[in-house]
């Protein structure tokens, strides 16, 4: 056992093992969200890439973000939904959050976050009827990203002061 | 004493002995109930930094107290170089935020977009603005000039700079909200023609305050519409295009408040925020739209253009978004009826609010 750390026991292929439970943060303070009428805008002020989730996505986001575990998440959330639809909601929820990792819209934590929330109050103030896996999407737009110099090297001119590559 | 403040200090005595050199241009202006003075070494850069702001110029009155000055100079019309720049091409942020020259009181941006450097103490609120030379700015930038410095001005008050057009009705109006092609230019210029009061259709200043209706303040008087667009909606304002010089795919950019004085408008209390949204068919209508919808039409375009401050940007924003009802305005092609539905609907909710407030 590693101080520190929390694992979460996994079975898989008949077998039983300790993970690592997984926490996450957002990666302040590049990334800035809000969650409005049961959707959630995401900012990534480094990359220039922006985020909506609604529905499902709205609801893993809200545990993630809110300092739950992956596995406290995925478990709370599958409890709603129906029996036939768990196994497809936990695969896509994975792919969710390998999303959010790419994107470097959140990180590992390096330990559980405090949070004084409840997982069931969050996930039921988000929660619709008819709620589905097929709802658990990352939209992801990258349009402004122009206007960041993402790569800022440039050319200067003979006074040093950066300029503008001629039209 | 911090770099930022030294380089601060060091770039306003330049403005200072280019003034000197070449004389002052100076005006006044009335945002709303903010007084700005822009100060110019000399006219050139005048010319190209208060044509699109002169429509909120007032005779200048030094017994008022400002709330900021903004300092404009380029080296080769005042004849003052600017030394090379102390930091290192590596210290350049995403949107120009310099590494080491942005604290609690000073930013420092050079914006590659527009070779322009610009400078802001926070505690003095006085920005600087230099070009190596005007002929170096691009149209674009003159279309709002000194964007960046007011935003900066902004911070820790209860106003906002917002990537959004603004159209009054009388005793109230509207934001446009939306990224850039969504159709802002369009959906303002239609009312614009229709009589209606014009703020904007790129930034203006939002107030909002506990217990009052949030408010939008005029910036800027002009347009920029794309060719086909400029021949195919608004023909008659071609004989009013400033930049009849552009570069093919450069936007025509017009100052409106030559052409409609009459209808430039300072300001008016705000009834909702509009994403206009073009469908191909030929009516007008708004249709309720989701705060998270709005709120993605307005804040990545806002903060991604506006550097500095993004965090309290975002949550001003997010507190607009639910003081306000948005809507999406399905814009069609025929332009007339983009004006009736935003009347009716700026009457329709002025109505509701009558009618919530009146006790029964």
């Amino acid at each position: 056992m590693i101080a520190g750390t929390t694992f979460t026991l996994c079975h898989a292929n008949g077998s039983a093992s300790y993970q690592p439970t997984m926490y996450y943060r957002l990666n302040e303070p590049d990334v800035i969200e809000e969650t409005i009428d049961g959707e959630a805008v995401i900012v990534n002020l480094a990359t220039g890439s922006y985020y909506s989730a609604d529905k499902l996505g709205a609801c893993l986001w809200a545990c993630l973000s809110k300092g739950f575990s992956k596995d406290a998440a995925i478990q709370a959330i599958s409890e709603k939904l129906e029996t036939a639809d768990v196994d497809a909601f936990q695969q896509k929820a994975d792919q969710f959050i390998a999303d959010l990792l790419n994107e470097s819209v959140i990180v590992t934590a390096e330990s559980a976050p405090e949070t004084t929330d409840s997982i069931q109050v969050i996930i039921d103030e988000l929660w619709q009827d008819g709620i589905q896996s097929e709802s658990l999407v990352l939209n992801k737009y990258s349009d402004m990203q122009e206007l960041l110099m993402l790569d800022p090297i440039h050319d200067v001119d003979k006074m040093g002061w950066p300029q503008r590559a001629p039209e | 004493m911090s770099s930022a403040e030294t380089f601060f200090n060091q770039t306003y005595a330049l403005f200072c002995q280019a003034r000197a050199q070449v004389g002052a241009v100076d005006y006044q202006l009335k945002i709303g109930p903010v007084t700005v003075r822009q100060s110019f070494a000399g006219p050139a850069m005048a010319g190209k930094m208060h044509t699109a702001i002169e429509h909120l110029a007032v005779t200048v009155d030094h017994s008022i107290p400002e709330d900021a000055e903004i300092c404009f100079w380029d080296s080769e019309s005042t004849g003052i170089p600017m030394p090379a720049p102390p930091w290192l091409d590596t210290d350049y942020g995403p949107q120009g935020e310099i590494a080491g020259y942005n604290d609690e009181r000073f930013r420092t941006v050079y914006s590659l977009g527009s070779d322009s450097l610009q400078l802001y103490d926070c505690e003095r609120n006085i920005g600087i603005f230099w070009v190596p030379s005007p002929d170096r700015l691009p149209h674009w930038e003159e279309s709002f000039p000194m964007r960046t410095l007011l935003h900066w001005w902004t911070e820790g008050k209860p106003y906002q700079l917002i990537h959004a057009g603004a159209i009054g009705t009388g005793s109230a109006g509207v934001l446009i909200t939306g990224r850039s092609g969504s159709g802002k230019s369009t959906t303002t210029l239609s009312c614009l023609e229709a009589g209606l009061g014009y703020a904007g259709d790129d930034y203006v200043m939002v107030e909002m305050r506990a217990g009052s209706v949030p408010h939008a303040y005029s910036l800027y008087n002009t347009t920029k519409l794309i060719n086909d667009n400029l021949e195919a909606r608004f023909p008659q304002l071609a004989e009013w295009v400033h930049n009849t010089d552009r570069a093919e795919g450069e936007k025509a950019l017009i100052y409106l408040h030559r052409r409609s004085p009459e209808q430039m408008s300072a300001g008016f209390p705000l009834a909702a925020i509009l994403v206009p949204r073009y469908t191909g068919a030929i009516e007008t209508s708004a249709q309720l739209a989701t705060g998270a919808s709005v709120l993605t039409a307005m804040a990545p375009s806002t903060v991604f253009n506006l550097p500095g401050k993004n965090h309290e940007s975002f949550s001003f924003m997010v507190e607009l978004v639910k003081q306000l009802p948005g809507y999406i305005l399905k814009t069609g092609t025929d332009l007339k009826q983009i004006p009736e539905a935003l009347t009716a609907l700026v009457a329709q909710l002025e109505a509701q609010s009558e009618g919530a407030a009146t006790p029964s």
